[in-house]
């Protein structure tokens, strides 16, 4: 059990290149945080500082109340799931997963007790005796996570370990690893490019972007209300739309103002936008796909708030359809319910549900509503 | 139908120079059994005979027991195998560090190394010799093996380099959490996977060794009873005469070893040439 806590934490390759740029989080006790991001962000290298596997150019990195930067990565009580399952194939699998046992020299007792223990959470025991290469991927990466769970480490690490598995094989797989976190009760800290994992898994959510963290906190908060547009638009499938637009008052009313529409906020995103923007006038409009209507099912929408779309694309999910729309130089993205009757081609009236706008400053991507 | 005659001819054709290339690998020693069961008087006819007259046994017999043969054969095995030993433990080692580990010159070092295999034993010859008195090491074992060692080195790292490159850090990574050290690594994890790496390095390296004529004639300049078996064997070689049957017995016998060694590990030897060839 272990809170893990980076403080100012940067990394800088020989040759000037910084993957992490002043991190700091933190981790805490028992919790599931995720790292999430796209390629490139930091968030594995950050990961790989916390296992011991590369350096820290500067910060502290603390676990347990202790600075850990120059420990090193065997004596860290950490353990580790690789995207690749990094399983020794050489070895059985009950040899797989004694193997740090053994290295830290347990009586044989203990390891064949621990190891039996951690094969029957992960229903691994008829294959004990098989070498990796006869198991499924499914049964290698629960191998993976054996290895890892023998051991009782103070923090667990997962770097992108659902990537190589089938989409089905993810979906369980993921529940599998919320139930062994709740199961075993200890930090685990988890990195993923995938926001999905992201949000079903974790108990917090750090989103990164071009090697800073962009925001921490519970899925659900960062989904309504998202701290800048890229986390905005990083969180949330479909992604959330956009529209650049000035921001006019007149008459003691306000009005965003785009190509070729305008749309008048309510005098709660007005009070809103006085607390968070004052003075901004050019913005990004954000809206997520489920807040775009058809105005046939809102009668009552204003005739102002109406946008002109033509149907471009109808993607039937099942339970729902999402439908891709021209509105002038947009595109846009809704989330229908499965009865709606759509072609290509056809024109339609839009609306958007204003108490569910996101504003953000259009240089700095700064979200304005609070 | 024409596409099958096409591809009939193509079949043939390959058939026909592979059987060619067999033919010419085979024929010599082919020609040294038939020869090392000849008489004396056979060799020396003005007519060449493929078949022997009689089958004489007894020129290994001869070999064995007058030629110094066991205590030659004992000599070859001795110089082989410590070479072996030497080169495989060397070559993974100094791949392992070239492969997995980041350092000031690493590449420099690694073409130096490698650069090496590009001068032929005899082209050093002079300064390796001159060296070995220095040290005292000429018509000594070890002032053998240290040279052997050494010429064995380069293409065993190259070969160990291209194995270990393919071995993800991952796993190493892993090995590394789990509580080994960079030893326990190259230890536990790097040897038990070079398995087919380390029969090829073998197989090369003990027929090098095995087969290795020259430099054992020079270093062991005055000491025939260091012999290994290739230069034990050459007495029967005079300077006017040559006791072909004899020789031939005696290069049978000592071609058997290496080619039981082969046939125990080629299946392992054909895995460490291919390996990193095609993504597994």
């Amino acid at each position: 059990m272990a809170e893990v806590i980076l403080k100012n934490v940067s990394k800088i390759y020989p040759g000037g290149y910084c993957a992490v740029q002043d991190i700091s989080m933190e981790i805490r006790d028992k919790e599931f945080m995720i790292l999430v991001g796209p390629s490139g962000c930091g968030k594995s290298t950050t990961l790989r500082m916390i296992a011991g596997l590369e350096s820290i150019s500067s910060g502290d990195l603390l676990i347990d109340g202790k600075r850990v930067n120059d420990v090193p990565a065997m004596d860290r009580d950490i353990a580790m799931v690789f995207q690749n399952y990094a399983l020794y194939p050489h070895m059985t699998i009950f040899d797989n997963m004694a193997f740090s046992l053994h290295m830290r020299k347990y009586p044989k007792a203990e390891i064949k007790k621990r190891v039996e223990e951690a094969a029957e959470i992960l229903g691994l025991t008829a294959v004990l005796d098989r070498k990796p290469k006869s198991l499924s991927g499914g049964q290698r990466q629960r191998v993976a996570v054996g290895r890892a769970i023998v051991r009782k480490p103070k923090v667990f690490l997962f770097d992108e370990p659902l990537s190589n598995l089938d989409a089905a094989l993810r979906v369980q797989m993921r529940a599998e690893l919320s139930n062994l976190h709740h199961r075993l009760q200890t930090t685990m800290i988890y990195v993923t490019h995938d926001q999905v994992e992201a949000m079903t898994m974790g108990d917090r959510i750090a989103v990164l972007h071009k090697a800073r963290i962009q925001q921490i906190d519970r899925p659900m908060a960062l989904y309504d209300r998202p701290a800048s547009q890229f986390v905005a638009g990083f969180i949330g499938s479909p992604a959330m739309n956009f529209f650049r637009g000035r921001i006019k008052e007149v008459n003691n009313e306000m009005f965003l103002e785009s190509d070729g529409f305008s749309l008048k906020l309510l005098p709660q995103t007005r009070d809103s936008l006085a607390r968070g923007g004052q003075n901004v006038t050019d913005v990004m409009l954000g809206i997520r796909p489920e807040d775009v209507y058809d105005k046939l099912f809102i009668p009552a929408a204003e005739d102002r708030n109406v946008l002109p779309a033509t149907v471009d694309l109808v993607e039937p999910m099942g339970a729902e359809i999402f439908l891709r729309l021209r509105c002038g130089a947009y595109s846009i993205t809704a989330r229908m319910r499965k009865d709606v009757t759509v072609t290509v081609g056809q024109d339609m009236d839009l609306v958007l549900d204003m108490k569910r706008i996101h504003l953000f400053e259009a240089d700095s991507g700064r979200a304005l509503l609070s | 139908m024409r596409y099958k005659i096409e591809n009939f001819i193509r079949g043939a054709m390959s058939h026909i120079l592979l059987w060619m290339v067999s033919i010419v690998c085979l024929f010599p020693l082919v020609w040294m059994l038939s020869t090392s069961f000849k008489r004396m008087d056979e060799v020396n006819t003005s007519v060449l005979t493929f078949w022997p007259k009689e089958f004489r046994f007894d020129n290994y017999v001869t070999v064995i027991r007058e030629a110094h043969f066991g205590q030659y054969f004992m000599n070859s095995v001795f110089y082989t195998s410590l070479t072996v030993l030497g080169v495989l433990t060397f070559a993974s080692m100094a791949a392992f560090v070239f492969s997995k580990f980041k350092f000031p010159g690493d590449r420099l070092f690694f073409y130096l190394f490698i650069g090496s295999m590009m001068i032929p034993i005899p082209g050093a010859f002079i300064p390796l010799f001159i060296l070995l008195i220095k040290l005292n090491l000429v018509n000594t074992r070890l002032g053998l093996i240290l040279p052997y060692i050494n010429s064995g080195l380069a293409f065993a790292i190259y070969l160990f380099k291209g194995f270990f490159d393919e071995i993800p850090n991952e796993l190493l990574e892993a090995a590394e959490l789990d509580g080994c050290t960079k030893w326990k690594v190259y230890r536990m994890i790097m040897i038990p996977l070079a398995k087919p790496i380390l029969a090829t390095v073998s197989i090369f390296t003990a027929m090098a060794i095995w087969n290795e004529y020259l430099l054992a004639l020079v270093i062991m300049i005055s000491r025939p009873v260091l012999f290994p078996l290739q230069v034990g064997i050459m007495k029967f070689q005079g300077v006017h005469i040559t006791d072909y049957p004899h020789l031939m017995a005696g290069m049978g016998l000592a071609t058997i070893p290496i080619l039981v060694i082969y046939l125990l590990l080629q299946r392992f030897m054909i895995k460490g040439v291919t390996a990193g060839a095609i993504k597994g």
